[in-house]
C-alpha cells in the first residue's frame, strides 16, 4: 500500500503498533480552545457505548501554532493511545474554502484512512477540531451505525435554521439527491464516520494527486458516499457549533462546491443517468427539523448582485445558456426588487445548463463556475423574501417542491449530455 | 536587305529561344517547388495533427479553457488543426519563396533574401500575437467575472483595460519583434503608459480628490455592511 506521503515518524510507529478496533481521527488548526474539550467528550462517549473498543485517537495537525497538539496530548492523557501527525499543506489546499478551517484536508484524510486500514482498524470517526458542540452522544451516533449495523458510511446531519446553507439546500443537496436517488443533508464537515470497508474499497483508491483534490475533500466525500455501492446513513448531531466560521469569496465557494459535484458527475456518468426519483437514507439519532430564526440577510444586495451580472456578465451568459434560458433570465431583469422573482423551474434550467456547459467546456471551467455567483444570489434572494414572512414549514415544503424540480427535469439534463457524448 | 532582315529575324528568334530555354527549367523548378510544398505542408500538417491528437493536445486545450479563448477570438476549430494548418501555411510560403528564388530574377532576388531572413522573425511575432490575444481575453474574462462578483460597478470598464493593456503590450512586442519603427513603438508604449498613469494621478489628486474618497468609503462601508448584515451561510 502506498504510504509514501506519510510522515517518517508516523510509519515507524505504524510498524511496531499493535491493532485497534477504532480510529478516532482529528482534524486540527490552532484549535486549542475547542479541541482538547472535543478529543475528551468523543473518548469518554467511546467509552460509554463501546467499552471494549481499543481505540485510537490520531490528531492530524494543519501547522498550529497555538500549542494544540500539546493541549490534545494532555487532554488524551492515558484514556487512550495518541498518534500526532503534522500533515503537510499543499500551495494548492490554501486556496480552498474548509469548512473546517483546516488547509489541507485532503492530506488529513488520506493520512487517516492508511492508518485505519494499516491497523486493521473496524472504523474511523473524522472530527474537526473547530466544533464546540460535540458532545458524548456524537461518538455513539457515528460509531454505532458501523459497528453494530454495518453500515459503511455516516455522514453529518445538523440542526440547521432556514436559511442556513441556502447553497447547500438549493443547488447541492437536491442536484445530488436528483442525480444518485439518495436524500443526503449534504451537511459539509464536522464529523464523518467510515467503515473499514469504505476505506478499503473507496477511500484508498482515490487518485488522490488529480484535479479532485482540488475540489475540497467534503463534497468528494459525500458524492463518494452515494455514488459507490455502499451502506450511508446520516446521524442527527444537533447544532454544530464552530469556534471560527469558514471564511472565504462567496464566488470561490460556488466554484469549489459546485465544481466537486459536476467533476464528479463525468466519472459517474453511467450511475447517475439511469437513475429515477429517490429515496431519503436511514437516520441514526432524534428527528430534527429546521430551526426559524433568519438572521440578517440583506435581501437587496442579493438582487443588486443579480442585477449586475445581468448587466455585466450577458456575453458570458450567453456562452453558457442556450437561447431559451437566456431569454427567461433576461426578462428578470425588468422586475423591482419586492417583486422580484427567479422561479424554481428557471433556476433548475439554469443549474443543468451549467453543469452541460462544464460538461462541454464552452468556457474555462472556473470562470463558468464563478460566472453562476449572480444566478445563486438572484435565486436566493427570491427565494428568501418569498418565504421570509411565512413559517419553516413553508420553507420546507419551498425545498421539497425545488426537489421535485430537480428530479422532473433530469431527463432533459440526460438527454442533452448524452446527445453532447454522441 | 532580305538577307540582314533574315539574320536580325533569326538572331532575335535564337536569343529569344536561348532565354525561354534557360527560363522554362527555372519556371518548371518554380512549379516543381510549389507542387512540393504543397505535398510536405500536407504531409507536415497531417503528422503533426496526428501527433498533437494522440498527446491530447486538443483535450488538454480545452480543460485549460485555451479553446474556449481561441472561440471567442475567432479560431473554432481545435487547438491541433490550427496548428496544423499554421504549419500548412508556412511550409507552402517557404517553398513558393524557394521557386521565386529558382526563377533567378534580378527584381526578386535580393527580395527573397530579405523575405526568407524575415520569416523566423515573422514566425515568432505571429506566436505572440496569438498567445497575446488569448491572454488579453482569458484575463479580461477573469477581470469581469471576479469585478461582478465583488459588486464593483465599474467591472467591465476594468475588464476592458486589463484587456487591451494585454492587447497594447502585444501589439508593442509584436512590433518590435518585426523591426517595424522600433523606437517609435518603444517610445510610443512607454508615453502612452506614462501619460495613462500621470493623468490618473493628477486626476484623481486634483480633480477627483472627492470622488476617489467617496469611492473609498463607499467601499468601505460596504465591505463593513457585509461583514455586520450579512449572516447568511451559503455552505
Amino acid at each position: 500500500m502506498e504510504d509514501s506521503f506519510l510522515p517518517e515518524s508516523a510509519r515507524i510507529w505504524l510498524e511496531g503498533a499493535e491493532p485497534v478496533d477504532l480510529v478516532i481521527g482529528l482534524l486540527t488548526f490552532n484549535d486549542t480552545t475547542t479541541a482538547p474539550s472535543l478529543v475528551r467528550a468523543m473518548i469518554e462517549g467511546c467509552a460509554r457505548s463501546l467499552p471494549q473498543q481499543r481505540i485510537l485517537v490520531v490528531n492530524c495537525d494543519a501547522g498550529s501554532q497555538d500549542g494544540t497538539t500539546q493541549a490534545i496530548e494532555q487532554s488524551v492523557g492515558d484514556k487512550a493511545r495518541l498518534l500526532t501527525i503534522p500533515h503537510a499543506v499543499l500551495g494548492s489546499s490554501y486556496k480552498l474554502v474548509s469548512e473546517s478551517g483546516v488547509p489541507g484536508r485532503e492530506s488529513a484524510f488520506r493520512i487517516l484512512a492508511t492508518v485505519t486500514d494499516k491497523l486493521n482498524a473496524a472504523a474511523c470517526v473524522v472530527v474537526d477540531g473547530n466544533v464546540k458542540s460535540v458532545d458524548e452522544h456524537w461518538s455513539q451516533l457515528l460509531v454505532d451505525p458501523i459497528v453494530e449495523k454495518g453500515v459503511d458510511c455516516v455522514l453529518p446531519w445538523f440542526l440547521r435554521n432556514r436559511y442556513e446553507g441556502t447553497l447547500t439546500n438549493t443547488l447541492l443537496a437536491p442536484l445530488t439527491t436528483a442525480l444518485y436517488g439518495k436524500r443526503i443533508p449534504y451537511h459539509l464537515g464536522g464529523a464523518y464516520a467510515f467503515s473499514a470497508n469504505m476505506i478499503r474499497s473507496t477511500l484508498l483508491p482515490q487518485p488522490w494527486g488529480e484535479e479532485i483534490a482540488r475540489h475540497g475533500i467534503d463534497g468528494w466525500v459525500m458524492t463518494l458516499a452515494v455514488a459507490e455501492s455502499l451502506q450511508i446513513c446520516r446521524a442527527a448531531l444537533g447544532p454544530r457549533l464552530q469556534q471560527v466560521k469558514p471564511m472565504g469569496e462567496l464566488s470561490d465557494l460556488v466554484a469549489q462546491s459546485v465544481g466537486c459535484l459536476f467533476y464528479l458527475m463525468e466519472r459517474y456518468q453511467e450511475k447517475w443517468e439511469t437513475v429515477k426519483g429517490s429515496a431519503p437514507i436511514p437516520t441514526v439519532g432524534p428527528p430534527m427539523g429546521m430551526g426559524a430564526a433568519t438572521g440578517a440577510i440583506n435581501v437587496e444586495r442579493m438582487v443588486n448582485g443579480f442585477r449586475q451580472g445581468l448587466r455585466d456578465l450577458l456575453p458570458v451568459w450567453q456562452i453558457i445558456l442556450p437561447a431559451e434560458t437566456f431569454q427567461q433570465v433576461l426578462e428578470l431583469g425588468v422586475e423591482d426588487t419586492d417583486g422580484f422573482r427567479f422561479s424554481p423551474s428557471l433556476w433548475v434550467q439554469v443549474v443543468y445548463d451549467f453543469a452541460l456547459a462544464y460538461h462541454e467546456r464552452l468556457l474555462h471551467r472556473e470562470h463558468l463556475l464563478k460566472a453562476l455567483t449572480p444566478l445563486y444570489l438572484g435565486y436566493t434572494a427570491s427565494f428568501v423574501s418569498g418565504t421570509r414572512a411565512q413559517g419553516v414549514e413553508q420553507v420546507e415544503r419551498e425545498l421539497a417542491r425545488l426537489n421535485d424540480h430537480f428530479e422532473t427535469m433530469k431527463p432533459y439534463l440526460v438527454q442533452r449530455w448524452r446527445w453532447h457524448d454522441e | 536587305m532580305n538577307d540582314l532582315w533574315g539574320d536580325a529575324m533569326m538572331a532575335a528568334f535564337q536569343d529569344m529561344m536561348k532565354r525561354v530555354a534557360v527560363f522554362l527549367p527555372k519556371l518548371l523548378a518554380l512549379f516543381s517547388f510549389i507542387l512540393l510544398g504543397i505535398i510536405l505542408a500536407w504531409v507536415l500538417k497531417l503528422a503533426l495533427q496526428r501527433l498533437l491528437q494522440a498527446v491530447r493536445v486538443d483535450v488538454l486545450s480545452e480543460r485549460w479553457g485555451v479553446q474556449a479563448t481561441l472561440a471567442k477570438s475567432g479560431f473554432k476549430q481545435p487547438l491541433s488543426q490550427i496548428v496544423g494548418r499554421l504549419a500548412f501555411w508556412m511550409v507552402f510560403v517557404l517553398f513558393v519563396f524557394m521557386g521565386v528564388d529558382a526563377l533567378d530574377l534580378p527584381a526578386t532576388a535580393a527580395l527573397m533574401g530579405h523575405l526568407l531572413g524575415f520569416f523566423p522573425s515573422l514566425v515568432t511575432a505571429s506566436l505572440l500575437l496569438l498567445v497575446g490575444v488569448l491572454l488579453g481575453n482569458f484575463l479580461g474574462e477573469a477581470t469581469l467575472i471576479a469585478m461582478v462578483n465583488a459588486q464593483i460597478h465599474e467591472a467591465r470598464l476594468i475588464a476592458n483595460c486589463v484587456r487591451w493593456g494585454v492587447f497594447l503590450f502585444t501589439i508593442s512586442m509584436v512590433l518590435t519583434q518585426l523591426g517595424i519603427a522600433k523606437e517609435v513603438v518603444v517610445s510610443a508604449f512607454s508615453i502612452i503608459l506614462g501619460g495613462v498613469v500621470l493623468a490618473l494621478s493628477i486626476a484623481i489628486g486634483l480633480g477627483g480628490r472627492n470622488i476617489a474618497r467617496d469611492a473609498l468609503e463607499r467601499r468601505w462601508r460596504k465591505a463593513k455592511d457585509k461583514e455586520e448584515r450579512d449572516e447568511m451561510a451559503h455552505l
